[in-house]
């Protein structure tokens, strides 16, 4: 894991608006603890995204990992209110940060020449007010004007807070935006945006291209541009030989070395990927769906510890309603157990070893 | 894309630095896939003034499949660590518990059929900080001698018995 995706490693807490905490936990997978991405309902009602919840579902022999009812994937449904909601969310989340941070930080947000010192002010002694983007025509503004604000990026493009309105918005629309009073916003922008990107040839189009320069190589390569559109069935692998295993796992494109218990492995966690793209909004082709296997398959572990937490961050403690979850979910896991049947770990395909170690009850 | 169990990982050891971990947890040392944490009972108990060490095994597959967690017999802080509560010339050992034998392998449902990927570290180490704090007498699990002889390596490879709520 490179230093980029620690970066990128994000929690509620980056707020410090109670609700503000609350709507980015609730937008949490509470496997991966990650923003969810092609969220799944189970029949109890709770959320998953798609891979987080097929990976454990294979493992943790069809028990949802929140209320330990029975789920077996069939039973999934698309979430897909809450997927466009994250997906909305994900957009907008370094938006909201930021205004949260200029609200906070008087002394950042006035040090810039500003029009509106007076409603800036406003903002500044309620901090727990989110700031709206609201917007004043300015009848002195114009396209020749300079951008003060230091520009900061936000998912690839350049944020730019405009010297007129101090509103926050793309860099490359800074100068439309002034030539529209001011009256063309960052919700606008994206629409723009949004529409400029359907006019992009589409990924059928794409896929005929490719094919078309992709002829003269055989018909295995352009299947790597392949999109997950249907589900592949799960797989009694007990009715396949070792043989058969190999030559299903080799077309697919996946290394077909290792034995019996690592292609079962390496096959089920293509299903589980494969599947999980089919739920996602916009499917990954199949060749990054093969190049994401390849660096599970290295899954080694090189966690190293996260960068210091900003000084900055240091806003609110809010926690104990997590740290009380967290007790809460661990007593539910933590009930009776039958005292036989028990059966390890042993679903991936270790040995057990059986000792007949039974604790007396407490006395 | 960074495996989701260094991912989750850097998550939890973020989490616990902004946040700080629950009263009587600590975070010993977490270096990659393997962790120490340290655990006391406050409060009433038979374990008062006690300090426990606990090592945590991640594999990749984590939290699909559950940690391998251990108390460590014979713990001596690591020379790097920055903790202030444990001392560094004392000897930590295991908590002597029905259900955690002397070599450090622990008899608790919640690392093995019931753990759940939503459970993290802490709230590994506040399940079994409750399980010390409700012990009313100190002794090894009947089996120990014959347990500790023939341990697997890995105690996930061992099939417990849960026969208790109490864990
Ligand atoms: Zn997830
Ligand atoms: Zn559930
Ligand atoms: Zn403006």
């Amino acid at each position: 894991m490179d230093d980029a995706d620690l970066y990128s490693i994000t929690e509620p807490n980056d707020f410090s608006n109670d609700q503000l905490i609350k709507l980015d936990s609730s937008l949490r997978c509470s496997i991966c603890k990650d923003l969810i991405t092609s969220p799944m309902i189970t029949p109890c009602s709770h959320s998953f995204c798609s891979l987080c919840i097929r990976e454990s579902l294979t493992v943790a022999a069809g028990k949802c990992p929140v209320c330990q009812t029975t789920v077996t994937d069939g039973q999934l449904k698309r979430n897909t209110m809450l997927s466009e909601i994250s997906e909305a969310y994900k957009q907008t989340r370094t938006l909201l940060l930021r205004l949260e941070l200029q609200s906070l930080q008087p002394l950042l947000s006035l040090s810039r020449k500003r029009r509106r010192s007076d409603t800036s002010m406003e903002s500044v002694a309620t901090t727990s007010k989110v700031p709206r983007l609201d917007h004043r025509s300015s009848s002195g503004a114009g396209s020749s004007k300079g951008i003060q604000a230091t520009p900061t990026k936000a998912k690839g493009r350049t944020m730019v807070s405009c010297p007129v309105c101090d509103d926050i918005v793309d860099s490359e629309y800074i100068n439309l935006h002034l030539d529209k009073n001011c009256k063309l916003d960052q919700e606008d922008i994206e629409e723009i945006q949004r529409a400029s990107e359907a006019t992009k040839p589409s990924n059928g189009q794409a896929k005929a291209w490719a094919n078309v320069f992709g002829s003269s190589k055989k018909g295995k390569l352009n299947q790597a541009d392949e999109i997950p559109s249907r589900r592949i069935p799960k797989m009694n692998y007990d009715l396949k030989s070792l043989k058969q295993l190999r030559d299903l796992i080799a077309d697919i494109g996946l290394s077909d070395k290792g034995e019996l218990a690592q292609l079962k492995l390496r096959h089920e966690r293509w299903v589980n990927l494969w599947n999980a793209e089919v739920d996602a909004t916009n499917p990954r082709t199949k060749s990054q769906l093969l190049k994401e296997m390849a660096e599970w398959e290295k899954g080694r572990l090189k966690a190293k510890p996260p960068p210091k937490v900003d000084d900055a961050q240091e806003w609110l403690e809010n926690n104990k309603s997590q740290f009380d979850q967290l007790v809460s979910s661990a007593k539910a896991t933590s009930k009776k157990h039958a005292a036989d049947g028990a059966n390890g770990n042993g679903s991936n395909g270790e040995i057990i070893e059986i000792t007949s170690s039974s604790p007396p009850t407490e006395r | 894309m960074a495996s989701i169990a260094s991912r989750r990982l850097a998550k939890e050891l973020r989490d616990m630095q902004t946040n700080g971990c629950p009263a009587g947890i600590e975070c010993l040392s977490a270096d990659g896939d393997r962790w120490i944490m340290g655990i006391e009972v406050l409060g009433d108990s038979i374990y008062t003034g006690e300090k426990f060490a606990l090592s945590f095994r991640f594999e990749p597959q984590y939290p699909i499949s559950s940690p391998v967690v251990t108390f460590i017999p014979n713990f001596v802080l690591p020379a790097e660590s920055t903790s202030t509560s444990f001392n560094r010339n004392t000897v930590y050992t295991t908590p002597i518990h029905p259900h955690v034998y002397s070599n450090g392998h622990i008899c608790a449902s919640i690392l093995g059929p019931e753990w759940s990927p939503v459970l993290t570290v802490v709230s590994v180490c506040i399940t079994l900080q409750s399980m010390l704090a409700s012990c009313k007498k100190k002794e090894r699990p009947v089996d120990n001698d014959r347990y500790v002889r023939n341990a697997p390596d890995n105690p996930k490879k061992t099939r417990f018995h849960y026969d208790d709520d109490t864990v």
